[in-house]
């Protein structure tokens, strides 16, 4: 399973610390999260194996190597198979360092960008007047793009009142299908997910911030999450055990952890809020909530940044007409 | 050249003149520091020249599974490092065949103690660079390579590309009082994983050699020289990295064990050169066709006392010894494929009777110990099972619950769980031809999610039939279609099953619409809580036992069911007079509690 390939109109786009984390937790059996920087040449070999499957229309490659500090000896061989098999290849945040252990810095390109030690642009081909050196690359905006043309698909006309709060919603985003049939996707998303929460809790990350998750699908979400951060999870049921059983919320809650609220989607953040409430009300410590998609529903500058969701991707102003989505109440527009 | 791998341990190099100039009585090795070396010499070139009469032009690899020394002085470690090189010299041994590996007696004590005088810790175990600083040199001026002291993985040798000798240091909780034999689980997983990353050649055998025995064949136990609760973590995760043979030392016994409950089996060469005692060492030469195997030679020394000569080596009868006489490390198996086929259950319809009662006959079932035993200590003691007066629905009601949600909350308890599930599913191969996964409830969900990745087979989720009225309705939803019977085989992933009354509903009422297509249902739970013996088809409607209460039941008879941990919870019985009779219930006298909402 290949998660991070995204094929655009010019180019094929791969996320090798992505398909790292994934080939090392779940396929080798390595412990190491979202933490190893190492890229090994079974991963790289996975990819080989996607691209002679695929017979891509395109033949230009992105290997993203953001997050790889290292790489297995001999690595370089299996990507110099796939540049002889016609593909032009560019590396993107790949540091100076691993393109001369690699060998590839033989290889000249005047359209290379060196920034600092980091090459932001390194090009596995000489001839600097192709197509390719003069399209612009960049890996925030070819996800964004692959994720709402894909999440377009699993939004649905809806126009009854939101589940937990006194609005109603044009269309409802059946977030359970998406990831019942998009898991390559979806798996991508959780690791941007994990990256994102990694750094934006870097200090508390090392004290172990414990995931909540207080749905079916975010428990799915939350056992992934466990696996790529390395931290402990609860289970917030809402109406199981946790709540009735021997008042454990108590015994569970500790005021030495810190909590962070999983979810899969926040609309206006209702459920989360409620999360939250009782979590303070026990004197447990909220760290923040994260989610892979939140509806921005204010400005940027209105929102109360400790309050703010982190998600993937963001039902907002400048695309919720394309997605056919939007929150309304009863009342007459003034 | 042929290969061929000389196993000795437990040297003793024993200091014979202590620092007030009295020589030692009490050497019980034949090889000490005697500043006239001639008997040591004597002792070792009767074994040299043993080894060479047995083995010619053949190469040698050389493993020592410690206790090099007797007490860790570096007096003691500068005659090893002469003895042992006189082996090298003598059998013309390569550097890159020798694999060294510390045994709690090269832990200098003296070294531990002098540093927690400055720096009281009361960790002393860990002062790994300190307790190792003798040995460290040694290592380093035998091996021209430096002792990673805070490694676990020491050293390996690649014996052509298909048998791995790991060595690994079991030393880690010895301090300057002792201490039994220890392995960081975790540690030596990563670097497993790392090292195997690193050679990235397939269907390699691994030989893990360290120090302390983990049975035994002396002393009447099972742990061996180990500490308990790491030995079963530990085996497990030799079990799950697919680790089959360890070559030990510590017992000063010759043996060939194994482990019961396991397919780890663990070969002690024994003391190599005790004047009191049995003296033994092992030579395994390898063999590599389409089987690799080791022969397992004993050599046991001979003592004769004669006035011309008093020892010599001899081999030892392996059948007397009750010892294999090859260690089979990959044997060819050319009815893989046939074998598989076979396993597999059969679909078509006129063979279900002939299926039923071949089931019945195989008493096929998940049975790995380790595995379950871990699990067992996980409930014990986080104490997750829980007594009182429990609802699952109308009709399910006992006097026990095991809380499984609390048992994931640790992601070390979390990953344990769904390597779990993997083992059960790969023991059976169950994700061939697999079409989905679905995970039942929150926690079904939570420990499905290696698999469905791992195996790479779509996934949904459903709530527990019996909370079906709690969740809303896009949960309830399967979301695949199956009107043109493209799902055959579905994986069930769930935490607790107990007489399987809400899988039956699942699939009969609540996704029947899917399920009615589906040929194959395989169920896989974490623990059983029911009262059957454990076999695959006890979940069927034909197989529930003759006092059942079938009322509201229904009639399901293709499910599969695999679980990591039968664990019995009592059954509450007072049946439906209950709220009369049950006096916890009544008198709510434990804890009394709903799983689902009455009101709904």
């Amino acid at each position: 399973m290949i998660i991070s390939k995204i094929v655009t109109l010019n180019f094929i786009y791969f996320n090798l610390h992505a398909e790292e984390v994934i080939n090392s937790n779940y396929i080798k059996d390595d412990k190491s999260g979202i933490y190893g920087d190492r890229l090994q040449i079974s991963t790289i070999d996975r990819i080989a194996e996607e691209i002679d499957k695929d017979n891509f229309a395109s033949k230009n490659i992105v290997f993203d190597f953001k997050f790889i500090n290292a790489c297995q000896p001999n690595l370089n061989r299996t990507v110099i198979n796939i540049k002889n098999k016609g593909y032009k290849i560019l590396l993107i945040d790949i540091s100076k360092k691993l393109c001369e252990e690699l060998a590839f810095d033989s290889i000249e390109n005047s359209n290379n960008t060196l920034q600092g030690d980091i090459f932001t642009k390194f090009y596995l081909f000489e001839n600097a007047h192709n197509n390719f050196t003069n399209i612009e690359i960049k890996p925030a905006d070819i996800f964004y793009e692959e994720f709402k043309s894909t999440i377009k698909k699993y939004i649905n006309p809806h126009s009854l009142p939101h589940s937990s709060s006194f609005v109603y919603l044009t269309s409802y985003v059946d977030m359970k299908k998406f990831m019942s049939y998009e898991k390559e996707l979806l798996l991508f998303s959780i690791y941007k997910l994990a990256i994102k929460i990694k750094t934006k809790w870097q200090n508390e990350i090392e004290y172990g911030p414990i995931l909540i998750c207080q749905s079916m699908n975010s428990a799915f979400i939350v056992s992934i999450l466990s696996t790529f951060l390395k931290l402990d999870i609860l289970i917030f049921d809402k109406i199981g055990p946790i709540n009735k059983l021997y008042n454990r919320l108590d015994n569970t809650i500790s005021d030495k952890r810190k909590y962070i609220i999983v979810s899969d989607l926040v609309c206006l953040g209702t459920e989360v809020k409620i999360v939250k409430s009782l979590i303070q009300f026990i004197g447990g410590n909220c760290l923040g909530n994260v989610s892979l998609i939140k509806t921005e529903t204010l400005k940027n500058t209105h929102i109360i940044k400790e309050n703010a969701t982190i998600a993937i991707f963001s039902i907002k102003r400048a695309n919720n007409k394309e997605l056919n989505y939007d929150i309304f109440t009863d009342l007459e527009s003034l | 050249m042929s290969k061929v791998i000389i196993h000795i341990s437990d040297l003793h190099v024993t200091t014979h003149t202590k620092s007030n100039g009295e020589i030692n009585q009490n050497i019980e090795s034949h090889l000490d520091t005697n500043s006239d070396n001639a008997s040591s010499n004597h002792y070792l070139k009767l074994f040299i020249d043993k080894v060479k009469e047995d083995f010619d032009k053949v190469e040698f690899i050389l493993l020592v599974t410690g206790d090099i020394t007797n007490s860790g002085e570096k007096i003691e470690f500068e005659f090893a490092l002469n003895h042992i090189n006189k082996i090298i010299s003598g059998l013309n041994i390569k550097n890159k065949n020798i694999l060294i590996i510390p045994g709690d007696h090269d832990v200098h004590r003296r070294s531990i103690e002098n540093e927690l005088e400055i720096n009281p810790t009361n960790e002393s175990h860990l002062l790994h660079s300190v307790k190792f600083s003798n040995f460290s040199s040694f290592y380093k001026n035998l091996t021209q390579r430096e002792f990673p002291a805070d490694k676990i993985i020491i050293n390996h040798i690649n014996i052509e590309n298909k048998i791995i000798l790991l060595g690994i240091n079991s030393n880690y909780k010895i301090n300057n009082e002792g201490g039994k034999g220890f392995i960081p689980i975790e540690s030596f997983g990563r670097e497993l994983v790392e090292l195997k990353a690193n050679l990235n050649i397939e269907n390699l055998n691994y030989i893990a050699c360290w120090h302390h025995n983990f049975t035994s064949g002396y002393e009447d136990k099972n742990n061996g020289q180990w500490e308990a609760d790491n030995r079963i973590h530990l085996l497990a995760e030799l079990e799950r990295q697919n680790i089959k043979f360890v070559f030990t030392g510590n017992e000063h016994t010759s043996c060939f064990k194994k482990i019961s409950s396991s397919s780890i089996s663990t070969s002690d060469c024994g003391d190599f050169c005790s004047i009191k005692y049995d003296s033994t060492f092992k030579i395994y030469p390898i063999q590599i066709g389409s089987d690799i195997t080791l022969k397992n030679i004993i050599y046991a020394l001979q003592k004769p006392n004669g006035n011309d000569f008093k020892l010599f080596w001899d081999i030892r009868n392996n059948g007397a010894a009750k010892q294999p006489e090859t260690i089979d490390l990959y044997i060819e198996n050319t009815q893989l494929i046939k074998d598989v086929d076979d396993a597999l259950p059969h679909t078509s319809v006129q063979d279900d009777n002939v299926k039923t009662e071949k089931r019945i006959e195989e008493k096929k079932f998940y049975d790995n110990q380790l595995i379950s035993t871990k699990l067992y200590n996980i409930v014990k003691d986080k104490k997750l099972y829980h007594s009182g007066h429990f609802h699952w629905s109308e009709t399910s009601r006992a006097h026990n619950w095991i809380d499984v949600s609390k048992l994931l909350e640790n992601k070390e308890d979390l990953y344990f769980v769904k390597n779990a599930i993997i083992d059960v599913i790969e023991t059976f191969n169950l994700n061939i031809n697999c079409d989905l996964i679905v995970g039942l409830g929150y926690e079904g969900n939570i420990i499905s999610s290696k698999a469905s990745i791992k195996f790479n087979i779509p996934y949904t989720s459903l709530p527990y039939s019996y909370r079906y009225n709690d969740h809303d309705n896009y949960e309830k939803k399967l979301n695949f279609e199956n009107n043109d019977g493209k799902y055959k085989k579905v994986i069930i992933l769930t935490d607790v099953v107990n007489d399987g009354r809400t899988i039956r509903k699942l699939i009969a009422k609540r996704a029947d619409d899917f399920f009615k297509s589906v040929t194959e249902i395989i169920v896989v739970s974490i623990f059983y809580t029911g009262h059957q013996e454990i076999n695959t088809d006890i979940l069927n409607y034909n197989m529930l036992p003759e006092d059942y209460d079938f009322e509201n039941d229904h009639e399901v008879n293709n499910i599969e069911f695999y679980t990591v941990k039968s664990l019995r919870v009592e059954r509450c019985p007072y049946k439906k007079n209950y709220k009369k009779e049950c006096f916890i219930y009544k008198d709510d006298l434990s804890c009394v509690h709903l799983f689902y909402d009455e009101k709904k």
